[in-house]
């Protein structure tokens, strides 16, 4: 049963957006506002490699918002390139559905799915030349907290300057199952893209400060 | 069993290390005083509440006084529940803590819940108080926080801190200063600052039993602060205790031998909570040993190095592959619990051990 175009679109959506979240460990809002433009950027390459697959065009899907400013493209590589499988490509270029119907893979076919293990929520505590000590939290809460010295030797060099005092990070040991179904055992460490301390936000932390300490009498 | 103090006796409970300590002190005719707080890994709730609860102490009328001694993650986790549910309360915190450099680094850190538990803790603190509308009481060196004058028959009770001192106080502002987040720098987690200049030392007199609660305060090469400063100082309250909580989990830079031999009976009753992060652990063999050395009474709420819970093999293979090290950060938890009848002399100390709680000379390290 063909679906509808704007139910398509939403499924597909939903189902982009778990995966992604799934695998990342992103439990946050302000990160995951980031990356959900980023679940677009798949859909952005199939329209302009294959223009004339459809007959909505690229045009429909700019309407769509579906195209992202390239800008923004290089926060997510990470995502495309950790959790999603060049399998994907292949499949898209070989099955190419007749216009004007939007060709969408079964979620399994197209898939990386990742089956963790365990999941932690890490913390840098202090730095050392080969290795940086950190707490790490499970996420499941299944096992007590643990502190562990990592080496950065293990770090990628993108997230190598990431590294500070305080700096967050998820480590997620599991299985990695491809598209094609084979299983690879997998360890992803991977570092919190933080904004900064806008000047509002401080501002508005200082007014709330100066509220409370007149309302607790020790203004 | 958990059955509550009677009305004429003293009980010090010492949890620990849920990840941090608590400590509660029932001082007699249904008034307890809670020192910090940590969470009961089992049940997650803070053990002051869950404790309380068990044995029906009523929250909300029976808990008079609140101490945080210091804001490190380890002694504050689950305080704001507790803040908010014993409402009566008075919240006691080091002076100098609630500057608006503080207050506004609290706020900030605050709004981005799930980033800093212990930042959080404090916030929903602050919170409590201001709906509740209790002005929090700062603690210093010499100063009395909480006072029971002794009618109808009460023994009277005097609380008073024995630190910060003064120049503690002044390190403290100019360290929390540093903390407060600058404008374009990156959100981070909150690493709290060492070495911790301002924990609140507290002295508990009810009737004829002293206590000497050491919080997490270390030695200083600076006589203005530090145990010296206390142990110095001619404005402390006179007494000897019989009963030591010591500090900062046994570590040698917070062991003053004046200490003992100052303020203490000789072989006083003295407990304390383990501690590790990394490859540190608290207390060493060689403290152990020291402590021992100074009283056959010592106590421990938990063995302070276990090994690490397993996980599955390819988990710990890729730990493996990728740490120097990996040490489980909380250790098992107890609950150590010491009761005396407020008028019986000598007094004698009746010793119960929960869960992992053991005495020293049982431990094996």
């Amino acid at each position: 049963m063909q679906l509808a175009k704007s139910e398509q679109y939403d499924q597909y959506d939903q189902e982009r957006l778990s995966i992604a979240s799934d695998n990342s460990n992103i439990n946050d809002p302000e990160e995951k506002e980031k990356i959900i433009p980023s679940l677009y950027m798949d859909r952005k390459w199939e329209v302009i490699t294959n223009p004339d697959v459809t007959s909505y065009g690229q045009v429909s899907f700019q309407d769509c918002k579906f195209i992202v400013p390239q800008g923004e493209a290089s926060v997510d590589n990470k995502i495309n390139s950790t959790y999603i499988d060049d399998d994907k490509f292949n499949l898209l270029q070989k099955e190419i559905p007749e216009s004007p119907v939007v060709w969408y893979p079964l979620k399994h076919q197209r898939t990386t799915m990742f089956t963790s293990f365990i999941k932690w929520r890490g913390v840098v505590l202090k730095i050392y030349k080969d290795c940086f000590l950190c707490r790490l939290v499970d996420q499941d809460g299944n096992s007590p907290d643990e502190e562990a010295e990592i080496l950065l030797s293990e770090i990628s060099d993108e997230d190598l300057q990431l590294i500070d005092i305080g700096a967050v990070f998820y480590w997620s040991i599991g299985y990695q199952t491809n598209p094609s179904g084979s299983r690879t055992r997998s360890s992803i460490i991977r570092f919190r893209r933080l904004p900064v301390w806008r000047s509002e936000e401080l501002s508005e932390a200082q007014k709330k400060a100066e509220k409370t300490l007149i309302a607790l009498g020790i203004a | 069993m958990l059955t509550p103090p009677l009305n004429e006796e003293v009980e010090i409970s010492i949890f620990g290390p849920g990840y941090g300590e608590c400590i509660l002190i029932h001082i007699g005719f249904n008034d307890w005083i809670i020192i910090d707080s940590c969470i009961n890994p089992s049940s997650k709730e803070p053990c002051a509440v869950e404790y309380l609860s068990n044995i029906g102490v009523p929250l909300d009328t029976d808990v008079k006084l609140i101490i945080a001694t210091h804001w490190h993650d380890d002694h504050i986790r689950g305080i704001g529940k507790i803040v908010s549910t014993c409402s009566n309360a008075t919240f006691v915190c080091s002076d100098g803590l609630l500057t608006k450099e503080f207050v506004t680094f609290i706020k900030a850190y605050g709004a981005r819940p799930g980033l800093t538990e212990g930042v959080n803790e404090f916030d929903i603190v602050l919170k409590s108080l201001e709906t509740s509308h209790r002005t929090p009481k700062y603690a210093s060196a010499e100063k009395a926080l909480w006072k029971r004058n002794g009618p109808n028959g009460k023994p009277p009770c005097c609380i008073t801190a024995l630190s910060p001192a003064d120049f503690a106080i002044h390190l403290s502002k100019i360290q929390l200063k540093e903390l407060f987040p600058q404008e374009n720098t990156t959100k981070r987690d909150v690493v709290a600052p060492q070495p911790n200049n301002v924990a609140v030392v507290i002295w508990i007199e009810v009737g004829d039993i002293y206590l000497l609660l050491g919080s997490d305060l270390e030695n200083s090469p600076d006589k203005r602060h530090g145990w010296a400063a206390i142990v110095d100082s001619n404005l402390r309250p006179e007494g000897i205790a019989s009963v030591f909580k010591i500090p900062h989990h046994g570590s040698k830079n917070a062991d003053l031998p004046e200490v003992w031999e100052k303020m203490l009976i000789k072989n006083p009753l003295a407990v304390m909570t383990p501690f590790s992060k990394g490859n540190v652990s608290l207390p060493t063999l060689e403290d152990i040993n020291r402590i021992k050395s100074q009283t056959s009474e010592g106590y421990i709420t938990a063995p302070p190095r276990v090994k690490r819970v397993k996980k599955p093999k390819i988990v710990e293979q890729f730990v493996k592959g990728a740490t120097k090290s990996i040490y489980q950060a909380n250790s098992f938890f107890g609950h150590a619990r010491f009761r005396a009848d407020l008028k019986s002399l000598p007094i004698d100390w009746k010793t119960e051990l929960f869960q992992s709680a053991t005495s020293l000379n049982s431990l094996k390290v």
